[in-house]
């Protein structure tokens, strides 16, 4: 039991504003006050964020839906932005992304669709139970709707795709929107579709199921994305401001379409599962997030000497491995410790630079 | 000197093969006991530091504050060996926790983290006992080695020593400022002031905390905070500055010209780790209140495997030295200091280095 209420907590967390900023500020350690913080309560922290676990609910035959109390420290979001969760599982912290509503009362639904194998969805389905804390980072991204929403939308969601267009499509109804919405929404099955209820309740909402691997029901399709089936269900789609949200194919194929066709304004974000190629030297994608952004590279040398080939400056000591000058934060991607061959694909993680290859494509804090 | 035999290049590659595989299995079974271990290390950290203060907050009153001194002093010695040391070193990187992260984690310490990760993280540990490489070898006021060029200064070393023994944590923050190369004319004014600001923004921080700060909360009971934080942090310099002069400076250390850097095989960086550094032998405390240091060549050997693990390593690191015939070097606490001592005196004077018969 915490030793202080929630509630006090939250009102105390922004009068701590003179702790971080300002002269008072660089008196205090950010880990030493949270050391003693979380001592009284889960949530009384500098900076970071813990939310509350408030319930769990399953939905559809693979989903489980969270809702979350964020502390005051949380910034809020824009609907369709994503969020880092972490869990600390046995000891070891990890990180996964996803696409929040937020409610009425401010709090934080997430879906979590259940992975094949996946350590932190499997956790949460299993482990988390009310009354947990869990952390949340601040929002991030610019999948977002403008500020006056447009007339006539389409939304295009494969599988938990689903979650950023869902917490666009209820920002809207708050907002009483009259506008014409169209969504088309593939999945394997329609047991996996989260969210059809919810779905089904918006009003001037038509909704297209396209199910890819079971036959289709009354009013649903069949079969992957096409142009045909774009053709056949959206013969206005040049009229509508496009929003596509899925797996890094879905995606792309959604792309390939819009260009092809030349239609205007399609905003996307791909789920990019880690691309696994185990041959020696293969062309991948090295994305610097900080700095330059995308530039080719390969899977057979370090991601030190790459950085290095590309122009970058990035801190190194020893280059085998001991100093840690070089660590960095990986956000996604999987990479090779030349040294012991292990094979790491944990999105945000400290890798060091000068002993890891990348395996696939790799996004790195630099 | 040390009776450790040459290997062949098959055979120096073969030692760096077998403790390859030591490090590999060990890294397999880390996990969850690691981190709940070191998140227990912080939180007696923190605790005592919290406890220590308070009694110190109650005055002279004898029995409180020679409890309050113990309580801070072991508060500042785990926090700059067991947490401090070897999570700046990325132990416990593996935890994803940005408490815990080798790259930004900070410390009760005069010394800059950055510096620290610099000269200690890189320099002294990539170039273990290199002559001119390392500057760790006597930090640039003592003569430990025959093999460093003797200078009248030297004469008094004795007494270097014992002022870097007290100051040890500012001589450590200044240390990478390089002085002595600044007075020796190597390095220009403009490149020493450059590297400045952040030193004396961490000393003025940590002596305002200890000796202004501190002492004004504690009202009436300001000489007696005072006084406390000096010798918390006074027992801390004692220690720490023992427990590593001892682990690269006793008897059977080795000292190594630069070049066995050129073109150095994994295998060969392996033995150099092992000639350079010497271990302390003793109670499971003792290994604690070092930071696990004690095990300096399980340490040397591993830096980024968590400390708490080199107790169980040295058992096979020792076994595998022993079928290489290379000398592994330990002792108890007192013996392996009575050899620092020993050379500091001795190597206060001219001398030159013992040859090894071929």
């Amino acid at each position: 039991m915490p030793l202080l209420p929630a509630a006090l907590v939250n009102r105390l967390l922004p009068q701590l504003r003179p702790l971080r900023r300002g002269a008072l500020a660089s008196l205090v350690r950010e880990d030493i006050f949270d050391f003693y913080g979380r001592l009284l309560h889960p949530q009384l922290q500098l900076h970071r964020v813990f939310a509350r676990v408030l319930s769990c609910r399953e939905e559809g035959d693979s989903s489980l839906v969270l809702t979350l109390a964020p502390s005051a420290n949380w910034r809020g979001m824009q609907p369709g932005q994503h969020v880092a969760l972490t869990v600390d599982i046995d000891g070891i912290r990890h990180t996964r992304r996803y696409s929040p509503s937020v409610l009425p009362g401010g709090q934080v639904e997430i879906t979590v669709k259940r992975q094949e194998g996946g350590l932190v969805s499997g956790w949460l389905h299993e482990q988390a139970k009310p009354g947990d804390y869990l952390e949340l980072g601040q929002a991030e991204g610019d999948f977002v709707l403008p500020a006056t929403p447009p007339a006539k939308l389409l939304l295009l969601a494969a599988g938990s795709g689903i979650t950023p267009l869902l917490a666009m499509l209820r920002a809207l109804r708050a907002q009483a929107y009259q506008g014409d919405v169209v969504m088309l929404y593939y999945g394997r099955r329609r047991a996996n579709l989260a969210h059809l209820t919810d779905l089904a309740s918006f009003p001037g909402l038509r909704l297209h199921i396209c199910l890819t691997g079971e036959a289709p029901g009354d009013g649903e399709s069949s079969g992957r994305f096409s142009a045909a089936q774009l053709d056949e269900l959206v013969p206005d789609a040049a009229e509508r401001r496009a929003y596509a949200c899925g797996a890094h194919g879905f995606v792309a194929s959604v792309r390939a379409v819009w260009q092809a066709r030349a239609l205007p304004a399609l905003a996307d974000e791909a789920f990019t599962p880690p691309v696994w190629q185990a041959a020696d030297d293969l062309p991948i994608t090295l994305t610097f997030a900080r700095s330059v952004g995308q530039l080719p590279g390969r899977t057979g040398s370090t991601l030190l000497e790459q950085a290095e080939a590309l122009g970058l400056r990035p801190a190194f000591g020893c280059r085998m491995g001991i100093c840690n000058t070089c660590s960095c934060h990986k956000r996604t991607g999987a990479v090779r410790d030349l040294r012991t061959g292990l094979v790491s694909t944990e999105p945000d993680e400290a890798i060091r630079l000068c002993i890891s290859a990348p395996v696939g494509d790799v996004i790195l804090d630099l | 000197m040390a009776t450790s035999r040459t290997l062949s290049p098959q055979e120096s590659e073969a030692f760096g093969q077998e403790l390859d595989a030591l490090r590999n299995r060990t890294l397999a079974d880390i996990g969850a006991a690691d981190a709940r271990y070191i998140r227990r290390v912080r939180a007696s950290v923190r605790l005592t530091e919290l406890a220590g203060r308070t009694l110190l907050f109650a005055g002279f009153f004898m029995p409180t504050w020679i409890v309050g001194v113990l309580l801070l002093a072991y508060s500042k010695i785990v926090d700059n060996m067991e947490l401090g040391h070897n999570v700046m070193h990325g132990q416990y990187d593996f935890m994803n926790d940005p408490e815990f992260s080798g790259k930004t984690y900070e410390w009760d310490h005069s010394s800059t983290s950055d510096a620290w990760r610099n000269t200690h993280n890189y320099q002294h540990h990539t170039y273990t006992n290199v002559l001119g490489k390392d500057h760790d070898i006597g930090y640039g006021t003592v003569r430990v080695f025959a093999e460093q060029r003797w200078r009248p200064f030297y004469l008094l070393q004795p007494l270097w020593a014992l002022l870097q023994a007290v100051l040890f944590e500012y001589a450590i923050a200044i240390f990478d400022l390089k002085l002595d190369r600044y007075f020796k004319g190597k390095i220009s004014k403009a490149e020493l002031a450059a590297k400045l600001p952040p030193v004396k923004r961490k000393l003025w921080r940590l002596f305002l905390k200890d000796f202004v700060i501190f002492p004004l909360l504690a009202g009436p009971h300001f000489l007696a905070v005072l006084a406390g934080n000096a010798l918390a942090s006074l027992l801390r310099n004692l220690w720490t500055f023992t427990v590593i002069f001892c682990g690269h400076f006793t008897e059977h250390a080795e000292v190594f010209p630069a070049s066995v850097l050129k073109n150095e095989t994994r295998g060969a960086w392996y033995v150099r780790q092992l000639r350079g550094s010497s271990n302390l032998s003793g109670s499971r405390l003792l290994h604690f209140m070092t930071g696990n240091l004690s095990h300096q060549i399980e340490h040397h050997l591993f830096p980024d495997l968590p400390a708490r693990r080199y107790a169980t390593l040295a058992v096979e690191v020792r076994e595998i030295c022993q079928r290489y015939g290379q000398h592994y070097n330990t002792g108890s606490f007192a013996g392996q200091f009575l050899t620092v001592l020993a050379r500091i005196f001795r190597h206060a004077f001219p001398s030159r280095p013992v040859v090894k018969p071929a």
